[in-house]
């Protein structure tokens, strides 16, 4: 990865951000415009910023390194991730714009006329967005890594200063704007290098990737270890190394590693010929996948994933707050149709990019760095100055995910603190709560381990799953809900998954079930949900909120019928 | 059609400030029952469109497992996850959109 120019993409990416951004900071002045952009925003614009919002680290990098690892049982996450999408079309769409409500805090309070259920869902909207910003910041810690050499912790805050700028000047306006720039930008950052790596894939004889078998050096590879790691060799294989293996200094020799473990030092390079198997690390280092994988308890977590992304999607925060920018309900839904449209054509690329990786890369998984996996084909496949090129568009795409995202997430969060917990409102307040947002998420991720991101933001959506599904479909759709109900269903489900993301994110959990119940909570967790949520409800029949009746009409019956 | 004969007039409200709320429908009987009736459909062709994709997605895991190991069988798993839910997806969300804009056309009964 080339890093001058690496840099100038990021850069040209931060550049225009803070560019698209000024120009709406011109226009947004009231609270109103600053919360939800007027509600001005036409339906194609705000499907741009939603899916230019949505396509995070995890999107950009994440599915491709996962790919790369564990085949193609991945590809659950883009599915998830879109289809949450539908389901949200499907049933909450319309309704929640009719609402009125800004935030889902406001929602249910709204639709249950009660402040404790406002502030609960209040701390679960902080929770769900801390967990999705921390591998949005590490994502970008990676990316500068590579680009620069600097710690990871680095890039984590060079977003976070980056983000707390543009929020705190522009709130949702300008943010809109930067949002449907970035959709196209990471759109284009991954669709054009792939058009040239498949030409020199298919100038390569067109190989198909190993997916049964260990994967194969396709050509002469050499790979940098930065951090010491175990890996078991299965076939004898000659390379050339410069570091340290198995406590032997080595400076440029040629040796054989024979099957068995070795251990690699840190700062090794190694040159591995082509058609030499991969050998991969154990498990107990680098940072091991929650993932499905083959063995290990595969389907509970296929079908884990597939309820979190599917049913969590509706509950995210910045998700959410994008959909009270449209002018009414129709228009709620048709943006949510545009966005599929969107985000379709943006994932049909990961497999691509997944299989480019296994037979390209995959040093990579002997260093643990999967989710570099995109940044690193254009070098490792084109080469010369075109390679960077287009290394350095992809660069800028990485970082626009993160920067989207994290913009969007921070927004929401801040806009949940300033009305919750800083008690008045106006402009001056929101603008404190942006650092607290950020800041919680950047401290926390120099302290907690590696995920890989993909996995991380997977956690982020169990939690939304497990309370914001509940309380949004049975608040939409059932007249028997209440107050005492709804915040069991919040505490139970969203407490309980917010506790076993928590533990397992902390990495203190042995592999078994005890590990996969916890990292793939949603199984349990959301009909825990539902049930708390139903069954105190009709325990506290006499709580339902007397204008339920009237919030119904108003949620249901199209605008321009009273 | 020819010219309108007189100026019409318009009603023009400003800007709400802060939150915006429709105005409260009538909460009396009749209206109430549009709302249910409303209500139920819109649930059924929700619930339609999402068995349209979950029962066919939702079964996939289950499946691939039983598929025999090979070339073929790796190439449709890769086409089936990779490619063909999101056109799907996305036609299905089309539908929704229709019959769900057609059942409020019935309520406002054109």
């Amino acid at each position: 990865m080339n890093q001058t120019y690496g840099m100038a993409g990021v850069s040209v990416v931060v550049l225009a951000t803070a560019l698209v951004g000024a120009l709406g900071l011109r226009i947004s002045r009231t609270t109103s415009d600053f919360y939800v952009a007027s509600r001005t925003v036409a339906p194609r614009l705000n499907a741009f910023a939603v899916s230019g919002e949505y396509l995070s680290a995890a999107s950009f990098l994440g599915i491709a390194g996962l790919l790369l690892a564990q085949g193609v049982d991945m590809l659950w996450f883009p599915i998830g991730y879109t289809a949450g999408f539908l389901v949200l079309l499907a049933f909450v769409a319309a309704p929640l714009r009719r609402s009125g409500a800004y935030t889902l805090p406001d929602f249910a309070e709204a639709r249950l006329e009660s402040r404790a259920v406002r502030r609960i869902a209040g701390v679960l909207v902080v929770g769900v967005g801390w967990l999705y910003l921390l591998p949005q910041l590490r994502g970008a810690g990676l990316t500068l890594r590579l680009l620069t050499g600097a710690p990871g912790w680095l890039g984590g805050l060079v977003v976070a200063l980056v983000v707390t700028a543009a929020v705190a000047a522009g709130g949702m306006r300008s943010i809109t704007f930067v949002q449907a720039f970035q959709y196209w930008l990471k759109l284009t950052a991954l669709l054009v290098p792939v058009v040239f790596l498949l030409a020199a894939w298919h100038a390569d004889r067109a190989p198909l990737p190993a997916w049964d078998e260990r994967p194969v050096f396709h050509r002469s590879t050499e790979v940098r270890v930065d951090r010491p790691v175990n890996v078991t060799v299965r076939e004898a294989v000659r390379v050339t190394a410069t570091g340290s293996i198995d406590g032997h200094p080595l400076r440029g020799a040629v040796l054989t590693l024979t099957e068995g473990r070795h251990h690699i030092g840190a700062h090794t390079g190694l040159r591995f010929p082509p058609g030499a198997q991969v050998p991969l690390p154990d498990r107990a280092t680098g940072s091991a996948s929650l993932a499905p994988s083959g063995t290990e308890h595969g389907l509970y977590a296929t079908y884990g994933l597939i309820l979190a992304t599917f049913l969590g999607t509706m509950g995210l925060p910045h998700v959410v707050v994008r959909f009270y920018t449209n002018p009414d309900g129709r228009a709620a839904r048709r943006t949510t149709v545009i966005v599929l449209g969107l985000l379709g054509a943006f994932y049909l690329l990961m497999p691509l990019y997944g299989s480019l990786a296994r037979l390209y890369a995959p040093d990579l998984l002997l260093t643990g760095d999967t989710d570099a996996a995109v940044l690193v084909l254009p070098q490792r496949l084109i080469g010369g100055v075109g390679g960077d090129l287009l290394g350095a568009l992809v660069a800028g795409g990485a970082c626009a995910a993160f920067l989207s995202t994290a913009s969007g997430l921070t927004m929401s969060v801040a806009g949940v603190l300033a009305q919750d917990v800083l008690p008045a409102l106006g402009l001056r307040h929101f603008r404190l709560a942006v650092v607290p947002a950020i800041a919680v998420p950047t401290a926390a991720g120099t302290v907690v381990g590696g995920l890989p991101v993909a996995d991380a933001v997977g956690l982020a959506f169990a939690v939304s799953a497990s309370s914001f599904c509940p309380l949004l479909i049975l608040g939409i759709w059932w007249r028997g809900l209440t107050p005492p109900g709804a915040i069991a269903g919040l505490l139970l489900g969203g407490g309980s998954a917010l506790t076993a993301v928590t533990t397992t994110i902390t990495g203190t959990t042995r592999p078994g079930w005890s590990h996969t119940l916890l990292a793939w909570p949603a199984v349990w967790s959301v009909p825990v949900g539902f049930a708390a949520m139903f069954l105190v409800s009709l325990a506290t029949r006499h709580r339902v909120p007397a204008g339920t009746a009237a919030t119904m009409a108003r949620l249901h019956l199209p605008e321009g019928r009273v | 059609m020819g010219a309108e004969p007189t100026p019409r007039r318009e009603v023009v409200t400003g800007a709400p400030a802060g939150r915006t709320r429709a105005p409260y429908p009538d909460s009396s009987a009749h209206d109430d029952l549009a709302v249910r009736k409303l209500m139920r459909r819109q649930v059924r062709t929700g619930l339609v469109a999402c068995s349209l994709l979950a029962l066919p997605l939702g079964l996939f895991p289950v499946v691939f497992r039983l598929l025999p190991d090979g070339d073929t069988s790796r190439g449709a798993v890769w086409l089936l996850l990779g490619v063909a839910p999101y056109p799907v997806l996305l036609a299905t969300g089309a539908w929704y959109v229709r019959r769900a804009e057609r059942n409020e056309g019935d309520v406002n009964g054109r």
